[in-house]
């Protein structure tokens, strides 16, 4: 009964935003407790912090039934719990072990999150590697004493792996209930009646337990015995301790789920107040239509003030929704170090992976981005950070020869300017070689070997799609991202990607992203009686032209523009609308840009340009193609969006296609 | 002595704390306070008097067993049900002589917990 009610899945998300946040201060303390590993003392608190960290992801994951996840964070519990009583030492190896179960973690919890429950080869690999670094270690004389060390790993577990044990459990704590009351209660009386049976033998267990308790998916006593079995120790594998990362990195796609947000209080209770403030407003508002209506019906002059007072309500009207719009706005937005957060631990690993010294400083952790935007824009960060440690930072050595100071440094920042969030990803390393590019183009075959191009677009070749080949691509910037994929996330973002570069000083990637997805500026214009938006920041220019101008070209509408031929899709034809008549022979237009490509848009009017809210359209709709969403209007009336890059996909390519330096612009 | 069905729950972890909210408003109970550490926890029983507390063992600060020897130490009578995962058997007992009335294993199905609720409301 209470398990019908009890609806797991609704946790999910919340599992995952918690324990994301767990792994990253994972990731923390351990590079903390690895900065000071030669000092001597460790800080216990850092360990205990460690500790309650796994503890905390095994006991949700427990709760959640994601056994593979309790499972290898209950092992690595027992290994730092190891480590907080001394019995075995901190250093670089448990350290590895405890980074790599740590990004274990991750994976398995990405594929938990997203549904995947089944085992992967990497855990018996992980837990067997892990297993046998504590055995080797707690049997050559760590801290503690050598004749108990085979006792040491995993005696947690092996302490309850009969039911009898937790029987003989159970019935301690029931005897030591009944002497701390006095009597033997109701309490008791039930445990230790429990523990009797329970002691008799597993087939009583199962028959009790299904008799007084509604049939569990996974006891305790289930889950202790799967726990024993599937924990029967494998093979150990001494190559486990340094491999892990690289058998674990192809990514799991980020699982679609409802993602959740913590707001400030204070950010609440500001859009409590401006509610408020509305609903007293609406009274206002009610009050004068009321007084209004009477006073026509008496004197049409005696409505004057009162049309008056109207337009001032109106007008407090306006200040409330505006501020309502910001502070709505204001509790989407989280500080972009959520997403920092992440790189210390990138830069450690890149590091080490490369042979390289760097160091990693942040800047502007405080900044506030819309939350959808810091959930997505982890991962071309991701890859930037990675193509400066790869591709900008130099060899020790190298800078030595510049006078470089032999650490480098990769910096990331982020500020507010006007209303768009910067981002930088930065090195001091030793820039892009302009000529280098310049070749790699002319052999790719994207720029014309006797053609001068001016150096910002020779630049922007590195976003070029097929730029990136398997020659500059190692194992680390690698993972089959060039930057052009970098460059379209960012794109779909509503960002853009700039590059800036010094030969030997180092080269900075600069991201320019919009405060909010949820607000966009668009053009509204009108198809028969209808509206529709389109994002401003396709749309390039709109023109009237002669009706008589438009051709056929293999059955589809061009029109010639500047010597340019620009496809025509008509918004009527492809909503069914009837074709009106263009008045005095003249045709609007709006010439949209997708990906480099240019396409005019065909309708009736030009409405002007309007900031609106974006509306998903519900589900029951299907997927409508060429619609993005719609929005609903000052006056009421309700306007599609257009999807500019599901419409240019229902237009012909033609063979006039812009020159490359266009399409790499434009896009 | 207050609303007979009012729980206050003591656990580092939202999830945790989530899931026995759930479990119990599911049952009829009222959750009348959440603590993330053992330190809320006693504060937090000092003000609301709930019937019952449902306290996690580890925790930053203030942990479980600390928690239990102050709550019990203002209210002698309090009724704490400790939520224990495999591996603290040993915490268990300590926990039960400080003054805890009633403990589960975690993971745990919601009829264990309001087994173990049931049990030391009785």
């Amino acid at each position: 009964m209470a398990d019908d009610l009890f609806d797991r899945s609704e946790f999910v998300s919340y599992f995952r935003d918690e324990t994301g946040e767990l792994l990253d201060r994972m990731d923390s303390d351990l590079l903390i407790l690895e900065e000071n590993i030669s000092g001597g003392a460790i800080d216990s608190e850092l360990v205990n912090a460690l500790f309650r960290s796994l503890h905390t992801i095994k006991g949700s994951a427990g709760m959640l039934d994601f056994t593979n996840i309790q499972r290898v964070a209950h092992r690595l519990e027992n290994a730092i719990d190891l480590l907080r009583s001394n019995k075995i030492v901190l250093d670089e190896e448990l350290l590895g072990h405890v980074f790599s179960g740590r990004d274990l973690l991750g994976v398995l919890i990405e594929r938990a999150v997203g549904g995947n429950l089944e085992s992967i080869p990497e855990i018996e690999t992980y837990l067997s590697g892990l297993e046998a670094f504590i055995s080797a270690k707690t049997a050559t004389g760590a801290p503690g004493s050598a004749s108990d060390a085979t006792a040491e790993p995993g005696q947690l577990e092996e302490m309850m792996v009969d039911d009898a044990a937790v029987a003989a459990f159970e019935a301690e704590v029931a005897r030591l209930l009944a002497e701390q009351t006095g009597v033997p209660n109701f309490a008791a009386a039930i445990l230790t009646a429990e523990a009797s049976v329970a002691s008799a033998g597993s087939e009583q267990v199962e028959v009790h337990v299904n008799d007084i308790i509604p049939p569990p998916n996974g006891s305790a006593v289930d889950t202790l015995v799967n726990d024993v079995i599937v924990d029967a120790p494998p093979p150990a594998s001494a190559a486990a301790a340094n491999s892990p990362k690289t058998a674990l990195t192809p990514m799991v796609p980020k699982a679609p789920i409802n993602s959740t947000i913590r707001v400030d209080l204070e950010r609440l209770d500001t859009l409590l107040d401006l509610v408020g403030e509305l609903v007293i407003n609406r009274t206002q508002i009610a009050g004068i239509a009321h007084s209004l209506q009477r006073a026509i019906e008496r004197d049409a002059k005696d409505a004057i003030p009162l049309a008056k007072d109207l337009a001032t309500s109106a007008s407090t009207l306006a200040r409330i929704t505006n501020e309502l719009q910001e502070s709505v706005m204001k509790a989407r937005m989280v500080p972009v170090g959520q997403v920092f957060e992440r790189f210390p631990r990138t830069v450690r690993d890149l590091a080490k992976s490369t042979g390289k010294t760097m160091t990693l400083a942040l800047s502007g952790v405080d900044t506030d981005l819309d939350k959808t935007i810091v959930d997505q824009i982890g991962e071309p960060l991701m890859h930037l950070v990675r193509n400066c440690a790869d591709h900008g930072v130099e060899t020790p050595e190298a800078r030595a020869l510049t006078n470089k100071p032999a650490c480098a440094t990769i910096r990331l920042n982020a500020y507010h300017e006007g209303n768009q969030v910067i981002i930088e990803v930065g090195d001091d390393g030793g820039g892009i070689d302009l000529e280098k590019i310049r070749a790699r183009g002319i052999e790719r075959g994207l720029i014309d070997a006797n053609t001068t191009y001016p150096d910002s677009d020779i630049l922007d070749l590195i976003f070029a799609p097929g730029f990136s080949t398997a020659q500059v691509v190692s194992a680390i910037s690698g993972r089959g991202v060039g930057m052009d994929v970098v460059k379209r996330c960012v794109n779909d973002l509503k960002g853009i990607l700039e590059v800036d570069t010094k030969l030997g000083k180092g080269t900075t990637f600069t991201i320019r992203l919009p405060l909010t997805l949820a607000i966009i500026r668009t053009l509204l214009v009108r198809v028969c009686d209808r509206l529709y938006a389109i994002p401003l920041d396709v749309v390039i220019e709109s023109q009237r032209i002669l009706a008589t101008e438009m051709r056929t070209i293999g059955g589809s509408p061009v029109v010639t523009l500047r010597g340019q031929v620009v496809p025509l899709i008509r918004i009527g034809d492809m909503f069914g609308l009837p074709q009106s008549d263009p008045e005095d022979g003249y045709e609007m237009i709006v010439i949209v840009s997708h990906k480099g490509r240019r396409i005019g848009l065909v309708v009736d009017g030009f409405e002007g340009e309007q900031e609106i809210v974006i509306k998903p359209l519900s589900q029951i709709i299907g997927n409508t193609g060429c619609i993005a969403g719609a929005t609903i209007l000052g006056n009421g009336a309700i306007a599609l969006i257009l999807d500019i890059a599901a419409l240019s996909t229902s237009v012909p390519r033609q063979e006039h296609t812009s020159h490359y330096a266009e399409a790499s612009l434009v896009a | 002595m207050g609303n007979p069905k009012s729980v206050l729950i003591c656990d580092d972890a939202v999830v945790m704390r989530m899931m026995i909210k759930g479990i119990l408003t599911n049952a009829g109970y009222e959750v009348v306070g959440e603590a993330e550490n053992g330190a809320i926890g006693v504060e937090m029983y000092k003000k609301l008097s709930p019937a019952f507390v449902t306290m996690d063992m580890v925790m930053p600060e203030v942990d479980g067993i600390s928690a239990v020897k102050q709550i019990v130490a203002l209210d002698p009578n309090a009724k704490i049900i400790m939520c224990t995962s495999m591996g603290q058997q040993q915490l268990v007992v300590d926990a039960i002589k400080a003054g805890a009335k009633g403990f589960v294993t975690k993971p745990f199905q919601p009829p264990k917990l309001l087994e173990a609720v049931e049990k030391v409301l009785a």
